[in-house]
C-alpha cells in the first residue's frame, strides 16, 4: 500500500537524521549517557547516584529525541510535499486504519513500561539509606539553614566527607522548604511537624551550594548555604570540631536573615548598626506616638527573648515578625554573647578571641 | 436581511425587548454574545497576566537584586501571573469563550440548553475574578498560584481564604458552563447529528465538561476545610494545630491536575478542526481522537500525586502515581500521530490558523515528551521545582492551549465579527509568537536541568546568560501578541467583509450566514460528515467556498 511505503521511506530518512545527530552529540558533548564533568543538560556529577540518574535521564532523552525527530520529520515532509498547489486536487487516501493505530500505540506502551521501571528502580535505591550512614540534622527556617552534627557541633555551613553515605534528617521551624543539592541530584521537601530524610554519597571533593527549592516567601531565593565536601574524614572532622561559636557567627546564623549589622539597610527587621546604647523609637501602644528607649543590655535582651513586647519604629512600622522567642533556641551564654555583640561588635569579638586563647592554653 | 445577525438582534433575559446598546449585551441570553463577552473578559485577563510576566522577566535580566523591584513585588507578580493565567484565562478561555460561541452552531442547535444559566455563569465569573484579584492585590498574596500551606495561611495572609473562595466561585462558573454543554450535546442535537458526526471540537468540549463538573467540587471542599481551620481552629492543614500541610497539596492537585487537562483538551479539539480544514482532508482516526480525549479526561483524575514525588509522600504511593502518569502518554501519542497522518496527501495551505495548528504540534510534542523525565521517579527528584518544570508546563499550557486558542480565534474571527483579519500580519505575528516562545522557554529547560530552582528573585550568576536569552525571547513573544491585538482591533472596522465560508470548512457554523443569524440558522442545515470537503468549491467572486451540492438542489 502507498501509505505504508511512504511510511517506511520516512522511517529510513528519520534514521539517517537521528544517526547523524547522535554522532554529532557523541563527539561534541562527550558521553551519550551523561558526563562526570557535566554537559549542556546536566551539571557535574558530585555524588555516586548522580551518574545513575543521569543515565536514566539520557535514556529518556534519546527516546524523546527519536520521537521528536520522526514526528516532526514527518510533519515537515508532509508540509512541504503536500503544500497546496492551485489546480491540484487532493489525492485519495484512507482516513482510518486500525493496524496503523495499533502500530503506533504499541511502542510507546513498551517504552513507557521501561522508563517507568528504570525510574522506579533507581528511586528505590535512592530512598533507602544504608544503616551505617552518617547522620546530620538539618533545620530549615525562613530563611536560613542550620546543621547539627553527631558531635553536637552546630554550623550554618554544611560539611560532609567524601565517599561516605550521609543521611540528612530534615525539619522545618516554620513553613515548607526543600533541601536541594543539584550537583548531587538530591531533593526533598521539608515539612513542618515532620522529619523527612534525604541521603547521598558525595564522591567529589569541593565547594557546592545548597538551595531551598520550595517557595517560602520573601528571601526564598537567598536561602542558600555553602557546602563543602572534604577529601578525607580527618579534614571533615576538623571542620566540624565543636567549640563555642563566635558572636559574629551566632548573629549570622540566627539574626542576619532579618537584620543587617554593618549597613543601615532595613530587611525584615530594623538595622542593628550601632544599636548599642543608642536611643531607639518604639511603639507606645494605644495609638499614642512613639516613645524613646535606651538600647541598653536589658532592652537588647528583652528584644531577643520577648520580641514583640516593644515594637521597633526605627525607620518603618514593624510588625511582630520576629515572632518566635529565641529563649528555646539559644543557650543563656549565647544570648549574653549576642547582647555583647550588639552593644559593641568589635569589643565582643576581641573578648571572644581572648577567651578562646585562654581556653587553648589550658 | 443583514439586520437579522446576532450583532443587531438578540434575545434578552426576562423577555426584554432590547436589540442593541450595552444593556442588550449585558442582559443577553444569546450564547454568541455571551461567548464574546467571555472572550473579552478572559482575553483581557490574559493580556494583564502576560504584562506581569514581562515585568518580572525584566528583573531576571540581572542575577543580583535590583533596586527598582523588591523581592516582595517580584513574588506578588509571579503569583498574579500564575493565578490569573490559570484561573481567569486558561480554564474558562476556550470552553466559555470560543466554545460558547461555536458549540451550539456546530451542533445545529439554536442555543445552549440553559441560556439563562449561561448568562449567570458569566456573572459568576466576573464575581470570582473580582474577588480573587482583590485578594491577591489587597491581601498582598505572594504564595504562588499553588497556595501551599502553611505559608499561605500564616497570620497575616488571611487573603488565601478569599482567594480560594474566589477560585471556587470561578469554579462554579465553570461547572455551569460544563453542565450546559453536557446537556446541550446530549439533548439538542438535531436529527442526523449522530455522536460520530460531532465535530472533534465538540468532543473536546464534551470531555472538558465532564472534568469541570466532577473536579470543581473538590475545590469547594478545600475552601470549606480552610474556613473550618481558620474560624474554629481545628487542625487540618496547619501543623501547629496538628494538621498536615501535605494534605493541602493532595486537595490542591486533586482539583488542579484535572484542571490542567480542562485547559488542554479543548485545544485538542480546535487543532483537530484546523488541521483537517487547512489540509482539505478528512481527519485521520476520528474515533481515536475523540475517545482519547475522553480517556485523557478520565485518567486525569488519578494522576495528581505526580506533583508531589518529593513531598514526603510514601514510596509506594509515588510508585503508583508514576505508573498511572505514564498511562496518559498513550492516548496523547495516538492523537499526535493521527494529526500528522491527517496531513498526508492533503492540500495544505498556511493561513494564520494553520500556522498556529502546526506550531501547536511542534510545541505540544516538546511539552509532552519533556513530561517523561518528570513522570519518571528518579529523574523527577532532580528536576522537580526547577525551571525544567516551568518550561514543561509552559510548552503544554501556552504552547499547547494558548497557541491552539490563537488558531481558533483567527479561524472563527470572520464568523464572529463579519470581517477578515489581515492575513500577512497574522502570519507575521504567528511567526513572532512561535520564535519568541521557543527562545523564552527552551532556555528554561536547559537552566532547569542544570539546577536553577523556580520562583527565585535572585540567582547564581552562572544562569544569567540563560535568563537574558529567555527574557529577550519573551519580548519577541510580547511583540507578536501586541501586533495581533492591534490588527484584530483594526480589522473590526477596516477588515474585508467575510464570506460565509472563508476556509472551505464543512462543519455547520460555516453553513450559516456571517455573522450568524441571531437564532443561528434561518433554514435548518443538512447534517453530514463534518470532514467531507468534496462538495465544496472555491468561488473567487465571494472569496469564499460554496456547497455545489446545495446550489444544484
Ligand atoms: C524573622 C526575622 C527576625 C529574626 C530572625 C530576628 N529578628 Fe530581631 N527583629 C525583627 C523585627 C521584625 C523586629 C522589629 C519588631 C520588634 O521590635 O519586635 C526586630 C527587632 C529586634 C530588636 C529591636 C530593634 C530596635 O530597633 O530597637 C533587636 C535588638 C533584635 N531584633 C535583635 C535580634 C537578634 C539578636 C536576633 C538573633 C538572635 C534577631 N533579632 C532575629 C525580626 C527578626
Ligand atoms: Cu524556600
Ligand atoms: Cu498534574
Amino acid at each position: 500500500m502507498n501509505l505504508r511505503s511512504t511510511a517506511t521511506a520516512i522511517g529510513r530518512r528519520a534514521w539517517h537524521v537521528l544517526a547523524a545527530l547522535a554522532v554529532t552529540l557523541m563527539t561534541g558533548c562527550g558521553n551519550m549517557m551523561g558526563d562526570v564533568d557535566g554537559n549542556w543538560q546536566m551539571p557535574i556529577q558530585a555524588s555516586k547516584e548522580a551518574a545513575d540518574i543521569d543515565w536514566v535521564y539520557y535514556f529518556i532523552f534519546w527516546i524523546c529525541l527519536f520521537y521528536f525527530v520522526h514526528i516532526m520529520g514527518a510533519m515537515g515532509w508532509f508540509m512541504w510535499r503536500y503544500r497546496r498547489i492551485p489546480g491540484k486536487e487532493v489525492e485519495e487516501s484512507p482516513h482510518h486504519s486500525l493496524s496503523l493505530e495499533i502500530a503506533w500505540s504499541i511502542p510507546p506502551i513498551l517504552l513507557c513500561v521501561v522508563m517507568f521501571y528504570l525510574g522506579f528502580d533507581y528511586y528505590m535505591q535512592m530512598s533507602i539509606p544504608p544503616a551505617d550512614a552518617i547522620k546530620i540534622e538539618v533545620q530549615a527556617e525562613k530563611w536560613s539553614w542550620k546543621f547539627r552534627y553527631h558531635n553536637g557541633a552546630e554550623s550554618d555551613e554544611l560539611h560532609i566527607p567524601k565517599d561516605k553515605p550521609v543521611v540528612f534528617l530534615l525539619t522545618s521551624r516554620d513553613v515548607l522548604h526543600a533541601f536541594y543539592l543539584p550537583k548531587m541530584r538530591v531533593k526533598k521537601d521539608i515539612v513542618p511537624g515532620r522529619t523527612t530524610k534525604a541521603w547521598t554519597t558525595a564522591n567529589r571533593a569541593g565547594d557546592y551550594t545548597l538551595f531551598c527549592a520550595e517557595y517560602c516567601g520573601r528571601s526564598h531565593s537567598m536561602m542558600r548555604a555553602p557546602v563543602t565536601v572534604h577529601e578525607t574524614e580527618a579534614g571533615w572532622l576538623a571542620a566540624i570540631r565543636p567549640g563555642r561559636a563566635s558572636p559574629e557567627k551566632l548573629f549570622r546564623m540566627n539574626c542576619s536573615s532579618c537584620h543587617s549589622i554593618d549597613t543601615p539597610e532595613i530587611l525584615t527587621g530594623p538595622s542593628l548598626k550601632g544599636i548599642g546604647m543608642s536611643k531607639r523609637q518604639v511603639a507606645a501602644g494605644g495609638g499614642a506616638p512613639t516613645k524613646e528607649v535606651l538600647a541598653d543590655r536589658a532592652y537588647l535582651k528583652e528584644s531577643i527573648l520577648r520580641p514583640g513586647a516593644l515594637l521597633s519604629r526605627m525607620g518603618k512600622d514593624f510588625k511582630d515578625e520576629m515572632n518566635k522567642t529565641f529563649a528555646k533556641q539559644l543557650k543563656p551564654e549565647q544570648i549574653e554573647s549576642l547582647v555583647d555583640y550588639l552593644l559593641d561588635p568589635k569589643k565582643a569579638m576581641e573578648k571572644f578571641e581572648a577567651e578562646l586563647k585562654k581556653a587553648e592554653k589550658k | 436581511m443583514a439586520e437579522n445577525d446576532y450583532l443587531h438582534r438578540t434575545h434578552c433575559i426576562f423577555g426584554w425587548k432590547k436589540e442593541t446598546g450595552i444593556l442588550s449585551w449585558l442582559l443577553t441570553i444569546d450564547h454568541k454574545r455571551i461567548g464574546i463577552m467571555y472572550f473579552l473578559a478572559t482575553f483581557s485577563s490574559f493580556l494583564l497576566a502576560g504584562a506581569f510576566a514581562l515585568a518580572f522577566r525584566t528583573k531576571l535580566l540581572w542575577a543580583e537584586p535590583v533596586t527598582w523591584m523588591e523581592p516582595d513585588t517580584y513574588n506578588r507578580l509571579f503569583t498574579l501571573h500564575g493565578a490569573i493565567m490559570v484561573f481567569l484565562f486558561i480554564i474558562p478561555g476556550v470552553p466559555a469563550a470560543l466554545g460558547n460561541f461555536v458549540l451550539p452552531i456546530m451542533l445545529g442547535a439554536k442555543d445552549v440548553a440553559f441560556p439563562r444559566l449561561n448568562l449567570f455563569s458569566f456573572y459568576l465569573w466576573l464575581m470570582g475574578a473580582a474577588m480573587s484579584v482583590a485578594a491577591i492585590s489587597l491581601g498582598g498574596l505572594d504564595t504562588g498560584w499553588t497556595f501551599y500551606t502553611p505559608y499561605s495561611t500564616e497570620g497575616i495572609r488571611a487573603g488565601v481564604v478569599w482567594m480560594a473562595s474566589g477560585v471556587f466561585i470561578l469554579g462554579f462558573a465553570s461547572i455551569f458552563t460544563g453542565l450546559n454543554f453536557l446537556v446541550t450535546i446530549h439533548k439538542l442535537r438535531p436529527p442526523g447529528m449522530t455522536w460520530f458526526r460531532l465535530p472533534l471540537f465538540v468532543w473536546g468540549l464534551y470531555a472538558t465538561a465532564i472534568m469541570q463538573v466532577l473536579a470543581t467540587p473538590v475545590l469547594g471542599i478545600t475552601v470549606a476545610l480552610l474556613l473550618v481551620e481558620r474560624i474554629m481552629g481545628v487542625g487540618i492543614f496547619n501543623p501547629e494545630l496538628g494538621g498536615d500541610p501535605v494534605l493541602f497539596q493532595h486537595f490542591f492537585w486533586f482539583y488542579s491536575h484535572p484542571a490542567v487537562y480542562i485547559m488542554i483538551v479543548p485545544g485538542f479539539g480546535i487543532v483537530s478542526e484546523l488541521i483537517s480544514v487547512f489540509s482539505r482532508k478528512h481527519i485521520f482516526g476520528y474515533s481515536f481522537i475523540a475517545f482519547s480525549s475522553v480517556a485523557i479526561a478520565l485518567l486525569s483524575f488519578i494522576v495528581w500525586g505526580h506533583h508531589m514525588f518529593t513531598s514526603g509522600q510514601s514510596v509506594l504511593v509515588n510508585t503508583i502515581f508514576s505508573a498511572l502518569t505514564f498511562s496518559v502518554a498513550i492516548p496523547t501519542a495516538v492523537k499526535v500521530y493521527n494529526w500528522v497522518a491527517t496531513l498526508y496527501k492533503g492540500s495544505i495551505s498556511f493561513e494564520t490558523p494553520m500556522l498556529y495548528a502546526l506550531s501547536f504540534l511542534f510545541l505540544f510534542t516538546i511539552g509532552g515528551l519533556t513530561g517523561f523525565p518528570l513522570a519518571t521517579l528518579a529523574t523527577d527528584v532532580h528536576l522537580h521545582d526547577t525551571y525544567f518544570v516551568v518550561a514543561h508546563f509552559h510548552y503544554v499550557m501556552m504552547g499547547g492551549l494558548v497557541i491552539a486558542m490563537f488558531g481558533g480565534l483567527h479561524y472563527w474571527w470572520p464568523k464572529m465579527t463579519g470581517r477578515m483579519y489581515p492575513e500577512r500580519w497574522g502570519q507575521l505575528s504567528a511567526f513572532l509568537v512561535f520564535v519568541g516562545f521557543n527562545i523564552t522557554f527552551f532556555t528554561q529547560f536547559l537552566m532547569g536541568s542544570q539546577g536553577m530552582p523556580r520562583r527565585y528573585y535572585s540567582y547564581s550568576s552562572e544562569f544569567e546568560i540563560y535568563h537574558r536569552i529567555s527574557t529577550s525571547g519573551s519580548y519577541i513573544l510580547g511583540l507578536g501578541i501586541l501586533i495581533m491585538v492591534i490588527y484584530l482591533l483594526w480589522s473590526l472596522k477596516n477588515g474585508e467583509p467575510a464570506p460565509d465560508n472563508p476556509w472551505g470548512a464543512a462543519t455547520l457554523e460555516w453553513k450559516t450566514t456571517t455573522p450568524p443569524h441571531f437564532e443561528n440558522f434561518e433554514t435548518t442545515p443538512t447534517v453530514g460528515d463534518p470532514y467531507d470537503f468534496s462538495d465544496l468549491t472555491y468561488d473567487p467572486q465571494t472569496r469564499g467556498w460554496v456547497d455545489t451540492n446545495a446550489s444544484k438542489a
